[in-house]
C-alpha cells in the first residue's frame, strides 16, 4: 500500500517557478571579476530578471530587478491565478544549499548571494529569490491572494456584466462597444477594483518603504505577477 | 506630447511636410517608419514587429502581404442588400403588415452580420506583448536551455497536467491555449484559428464576434430567402416578373452553406471544449472535413456539460487589450525592441 502511494507521489506533477533557470559559468561572490565553470550542484539559480517595464537607458532600470511569480492552475484553468508561495517554497523548488560546508548555517528561505552573473547581478544557488528579503511567506500569500480574488472576478464568464455586455452588443449592433467606451463604462467594476487594489498595495507601508512595486497584471498581460525590487547587493 | 516638442523645433515648411507624413501614417501604418516622430504611438512599431497594417491611428487592422479575401466576403455581404433594396423592399413592404416585420428583421440581421464581420476582421484577437520574459541581458539575450522544454504543471485535475511553452519569437511564457500565429506574427490568447476569410486571427478577444457573425449570416440568408420567396409567391407572373428575387434566393442559398457548416463545427467543438487548433491537433490533420468531432479524454478544460462548455468558450471574457495600438510608450520600450 505504502509502495503504491509513493509511486503515485512520484508520478504526480509538482509545481515550480518555470521562470527560473540554472547557470554554471559564473563568478564567485568573493571573486566577482573572474567567471569560471562550476559543478552542476553549485549552479546559480536565476531568480530575478531585467526590469522590462522601463527602458534600458533609465536609472530605474539600473537600480531595479523583477521577480516573476508564475501562473498556477491547481485552483482553476479558466482564469489567471498566480502562485501564492514565496519563490523557493514551491513543492519542486531547488533548495539544496551547499552552505553547510562554510559553517554559516543559513536562515531558512532567505536569499543568500553565491555568485555574480548577467552584468554584475548577484544570485543564489536555490530557488529562493530576493523577494524573501522583503516579505514573510504569510505577507506574500496575503498580497497575491488578494489579487487572485479580483482576477477571478474579472474573468468570470457566468457574470451579469459579461452576459449583459454580449446582449447589449448584439441588440445595439455593436454600438454598445463604442458607446460604453465613450461613457467610460467599458471598464467594469472589478477591473476598477483591481486597479485601485494594486495602487493601494504599492502605496502601502510594507511595499513603499521597501521600494518594492507590483506591476499591474494587465501590463504583464496576465502572464506573470511581476514584483519590482531594488537591485540585490552583496 | 513628443510630437509637439519636435514640431516646434522644425521649420515651417518641413513642419507642413511632417504633418502630411504624420497624417498619412495615421491613415495607414504599414511597416512603421521608425524615423517619423509618431513612433511613440504603439501602432507604428507594432506594424513593423507584426504583420498587421493599421488604419486610422490604430483603430482598424488587417494583415499585409495576404490575399485580401475579406474584401470578397464583404462583396458577398453587400451585393444582395443593394439588389434587395432596389428591387424588393418596396413591393414586399406594400404587401401588408405581416410582411413589414420580415423586411425589418432582414435588415436588422444584415446589419448585425456586417458589423460583426467588421469587428471580427478588424479588431484585436488578443495579441500578446513581446519581451515580457526576457531571461537575461548578458550573452546577447541568450535563451537558456530550460526555456526550450515543455513544462508540465499541476492542474485542478490530478491526472491532467497543464503544458506551458516559452515562445522564442515573442520571449514570453505563453499562457495555456495561446499560440503563436506565424501569419499575424504574434502570440494570440486562446487561439482558435487563423481565418483567411476575415484575414485575422480568431482568439479570445474576437471569438464572440466571429460566432455571432456566423449565426447572423445564417439567419440573414434565411430571411433573404423568406422575403424573396414571399415576393415570388405574391407576384402574379411568378418568376418571370421578378428575376432579381430568383437571383437573390440562389445567392442566399449558396452563401448560407459555408457559414452554416462552420457554425455547426464550432458548436460541436465548443461543446466538447476544444478550440479549432486543439481539435486539428487531436485528429492530426489540417483539414477537418470528413472527421468526426469527439470528446478528448485528455482535455483539462472539459466540464462534461455540453452547454456549459459551449458558453464558456463562446462567451469567454474578452478582457482588456494587452497591446493597445492607440496607447503611447516611452522611447526604448522593451515590448518594441527587436532582440537578436
Amino acid at each position: 500500500m505504502s509502495d503504491q502511494l509513493s509511486e503515485e507521489e512520484e508520478a504526480k506533477v509538482l509545481f515550480f517557478n518555470y521562470h527560473e533557470f540554472s547557470e554554471t559559468y559564473y563568478a564567485d561572490i568573493d571573486n566577482p571579476a573572474i567567471p569560471r565553470e562550476h559543478d552542476e550542484s553549485e549552479a546559480l539559480i536565476i531568480t530575478h530578471f531585467p526590469n522590462v517595464y522601463t527602458p534600458q537607458n533609465t536609472q530605474l532600470y539600473k537600480e531595479t530587478r523583477i521577480v516573476r511569480i508564475p501562473r498556477r492552475f491547481e485552483e482553476s484553468v479558466q482564469y489567471p491565478n498566480f502562485s501564492e508561495l514565496l519563490p523557493g517554497l514551491e513543492p519542486a523548488a531547488i533548495i539544496n544549499d551547499n552552505s553547510s560546508k562554510n559553517d554559516d548555517i543559513p536562515l531558512p528561505n532567505k536569499f543568500i548571494a553565491r555568485g555574480v552573473y548577467d552584468n554584475d547581478q548577484i544570485f543564489g544557488t536555490t530557488s529562493t529569490s530576493p523577494l524573501s528579503l522583503y516579505f514573510t511567506p504569510e505577507q506574500f500569500r496575503d498580497i497575491v491572494h488578494g489579487i487572485n480574488i479580483l482576477l477571478k472576478e474579472e474573468y468570470q464568464v457566468f457574470s451579469w456584466w459579461n452576459i449583459l455586455d454580449i446582449i447589449l452588443t448584439i441588440l445595439t449592433l455593436n454600438l454598445w462597444i463604442w458607446l460604453s467606451d465613450k461613457l467610460h463604462v467599458r471598464v467594469p467594476m472589478h477591473i476598477k477594483k483591481l486597479d485601485l487594489h494594486i495602487k493601494q498595495l504599492n502605496e502601502s507601508q510594507l511595499l513603499a518603504s521597501q521600494r518594492v512595486r507590483i506591476m499591474h497584471p494587465s501590463r504583464a498581460a496576465y502572464l506573470s505577477l511581476d514584483f519590482e525590487i531594488p537591485k540585490p547587493v552583496a | 506630447m513628443y510630437i509637439e516638442n519636435d514640431l516646434h523645433s522644425q521649420g515651417r515648411l518641413s513642419s507642413l511636410r511632417l504633418r502630411l507624413k504624420l497624417l498619412l501614417l495615421w491613415l495607414v501604418a504599414i511597416d512603421g517608419d521608425e524615423d517619423i516622430l509618431l513612433k511613440y504611438k504603439n501602432y507604428v512599431p507594432m506594424s513593423s514587429m507584426t504583420n498587421y497594417i493599421f488604419f486610422f491611428g490604430g483603430r482598424v487592422r488587417t494583415l499585409r502581404g495576404r490575399r485580401q479575401l475579406s474584401l470578397a466576403v464583404l462583396f458577398v455581404i453587400v451585393v444582395p442588400v443593394v439588389l434587395f433594396s432596389i428591387f424588393e423592399t418596396n413591393s414586399i413592404w406594400s404587401h401588408g403588415q405581416g410582411y413589414k416585420s420580415l423586411v425589418v428583421l432582414f435588415y436588422y440581421f444584415w446589419c448585425l452580420t456586417l458589423t460583426m464581420f467588421l469587428m471580427a476582421a478588424t479588431s484585436d484577437p488578443g495579441c500578446l506583448p513581446r519581451n515580457l520574459h526576457v531571461p537575461q541581458v548578458s550573452r546577447n539575450y541568450q535563451i537558456p536551455q530550460e526555456y526550450y522544454n515543455i513544462v508540465n504543471l499541476p492542474s485542478n485535475q490530478q491526472s491532467l497536467p497543464i503544458q506551458m511553452k516559452y515562445c522564442r519569437s515573442c520571449r514570453i511564457w505563453r499562457p495555456p491555449r495561446a499560440s503563436h500565429c506565424s501569419t499575424c506574427g504574434c502570440c494570440v490568447m486562446v487561439h482558435d484559428h487563423h481565418c483567411v476569410w476575415i484575414n485575422n486571427c480568431v482568439g479570445q478577444r474576437n471569438y464572440r464576434f466571429f460566432v455571432t457573425f456566423l449565426v447572423s449570416a445564417v439567419i440573414t440568408c434565411i430571411m433573404l430567402i423568406a422575403n424573396c420567396g414571399t415576393h415570388l409567391h405574391r407576384t402574379r407572373n411568378g418568376s418571370h416578373g421578378t428575376p432579381v428575387s430568383v437571383l437573390l434566393i440562389i445567392w442566399a442559398g449558396l452563401s448560407i452553406c459555408y457559414p452554416a457548416t462552420l457554425l455547426a463545427y464550432h458548436i460541436a467543438m465548443t461543446g466538447t471544449q476544444q478550440t479549432t487548433r486543439e481539435y486539428l491537433l487531436q485528429i492530426g490533420s489540417k483539414n477537418p472535413v470528413m472527421h468526426r468531432i469527439r470528446l478528448n479524454a485528455l482535455n483539462v478544460y472539459d466540464t462534461h456539460d455540453f452547454f456549459k462548455n459551449m458558453f464558456l468558450l463562446m462567451a469567454q471574457v474578452r478582457g482588456p487589450k494587452l497591446m493597445d495600438p492607440r496607447e503611447s510608450h516611452p522611447p526604448g520600450d522593451w515590448r518594441f525592441v527587436k532582440l537578436p
